[in-house]
């Protein structure tokens, strides 16, 4: 239990009150427009992980976000596809110098032009999963809560960045 | 490529995330068909409901004002169609079945935008004027339903200044709800929860805890109203009438929304009682 464990313990209590009591209140006032901040917990956790126990957590939290959207599952498919192609994204966005081994990737370790493309990639992938999944259909709504969904969760995950600042 | 490629052929997880994926899925595409998976995975379940309902209490107040704005017109439009808000329309003389009644006083629901309890005058400024078809003139009760509030003064496209009871100049008719004795209300400027009812005849009985209530006599207030209980009363020497102290059920200090009733047949009344008055 060192202090990045108890790190991630945290950030997985905090983005849950976030999601659920604040950003699911406000997606219902604004109309049927979601923001989704959640996939930042799995793109917060340490590099060193391995896989397969980062896609059994994506399951648990995504089941965590389904009951509270009463979306059986839905959210875990999506999580769990996040987190499989977490690995491949970092390998894509690699620096030259290379990633540190005890390294987190915060907007602080890496910097923001590098922090912006990969939550962009991630969170893109998430959005088009998700609302591809719940429409089953490529129609104007199907493309309006892309877009919609996509840049206010953008948004919304970069100030998180900005409010909660990690430095590990 | 190289590495993207390292990356693929490391992978030990991809077993792993097709079964979670086929769960996941698979609960997804069968969430209509009722079995009793959905309970537990859905806010029916106890910890989640009431994490919910704490959640509900915390974000409603997201939406209170719209809330109370909805509720204020509800009330209102509630009101107009009590039977102490309208005219009867059925004329003895002719035997008609028919017992339509015709709208005699219009409720309008507004916000105090202004307020005040200290100066010996006393107005209010509400949010709703001439465009919402305000006069001068009328009654304002208060948005609880119980006590009157004031008379409008003047009024505004979008606004009006009311006239608070807790105004020196202020004269509202009233009556004793028991035995329909009238007197004349008005506040002498001392306390902000008291009101003066004047020339109530002597020979009226009148005790304290009495209610009092609009006689109907001005065309401002509808008759019935509540307005308060008596306190004391006396009756100065010398002097053919009781004066009584009120304790207002309103209390103007706190008030946020109020109605203003308007008498669609004022002006038919005034000409009527005028007329009478000029020859």
């Amino acid at each position: 239990m060192n202090k990045l464990t108890l790190a991630n313990i945290a950030r997985f209590w905090l983005i849950l009150f976030l999601q659920l009591f604040i950003l699911k209140g406000m997606g219902e006032d604004i109309g049927q427009i979601d923001v989704y901040i959640y996939p930042i917990f799995i793109m917060l956790l340490p590099l060193q992980l391995p896989l397969a126990s980062i896609l059994i957590l994506a399951f648990i939290y995504g089941l965590f976000i389904d009951m509270f959207y009463d979306n059986d599952g839905l959210h875990a498919a999506c999580l769990v596809l996040v987190a499989f192609i977490r690995p491949l994204v970092c390998a894509l966005l690699e620096p030259r110098r290379g990633y540190e081994i005890q390294q987190t990737l915060t907007r602080y370790s890496m910097g923001l032009r590098w922090f912006v493309q990969y939550s962009a990639i991630m969170i893109g992938i998430h959005t088009f999963a998700l609302v591809t999944l719940e429409e089953l259909s490529f129609s104007i709504t199907w493309l309006l809560r892309l877009v919609l969904t996509f840049s206010l969760s953008l948004l919304f995950i970069i100030l998180y960045q900005f409010i909660f600042p990690q430095k590990q | 490529m190289q590495k993207l490629f390292l990356y693929l052929v490391r992978f030990n997880g991809v077993f792993i995330f097709l079964i979670l994926e086929v769960i996941a899925l698979s609960l997804y595409f069968t969430r209509n068909t009722t079995t009793e998976k959905s309970a537990f995975l859905s806010s029916a379940n106890g910890v989640v409901g009431g994490l919910f309902e704490y959640s509900n209490r915390v974000y409603s107040y997201w939406s209170l004002a719209s809330t109370n704005k909805e509720l204020a017109e509800e009330n209102a439009r509630l009101r107009m169609s009590l039977p102490g808000a309208q005219y009867k329309q059925l004329v003895t003389t002719i035997k008609v079945q028919d017992t339509t009644y015709a709208q005699q006083f219009k409720y309008t629901a507004a916000l105090i935008v202004n307020n005040s309890t200290n100066n010996p005058n006393n107005f209010i400024t509400i949010n709703r004027g001439k465009k919402h078809g305000l006069l001068a003139s009328s009654g304002v009760v208060s948005g609880t339903g119980e006590g009157i509030v004031g008379i409008t003064r003047k009024v505004s496209p979008h606004y009006s200044v009311v006239m608070s009871v807790l105004n020196r100049a202020i004269r509202v008719s009233a009556k004793i709800k028991r035995n329909n004795y009238f007197g004349v209300l008005t506040w002498d400027g001392k306390r902000t929860d008291q009101m003066v009812l004047e020339s109530v005849p002597k020979h009226a009985e009148i005790n304290k805890g009495d209610t009092i209530v609009t006689s109907g006599f001005s065309t401002m207030f509808p008759e019935g109203i509540l307005i308060g209980t008596v306190d004391s009363t006396f009756i100065e020497s010398g002097s053919n009438f009781h004066t009584a102290y009120i304790n207002l059920f309103a209390d103007v200090g706190n008030l946020q929304y109020v109605y203003v009733i308007n008498d669609l047949m004022r002006d038919e009344r005034k000409k009527l009682e005028e007329a009478v008055a000029n020859e």
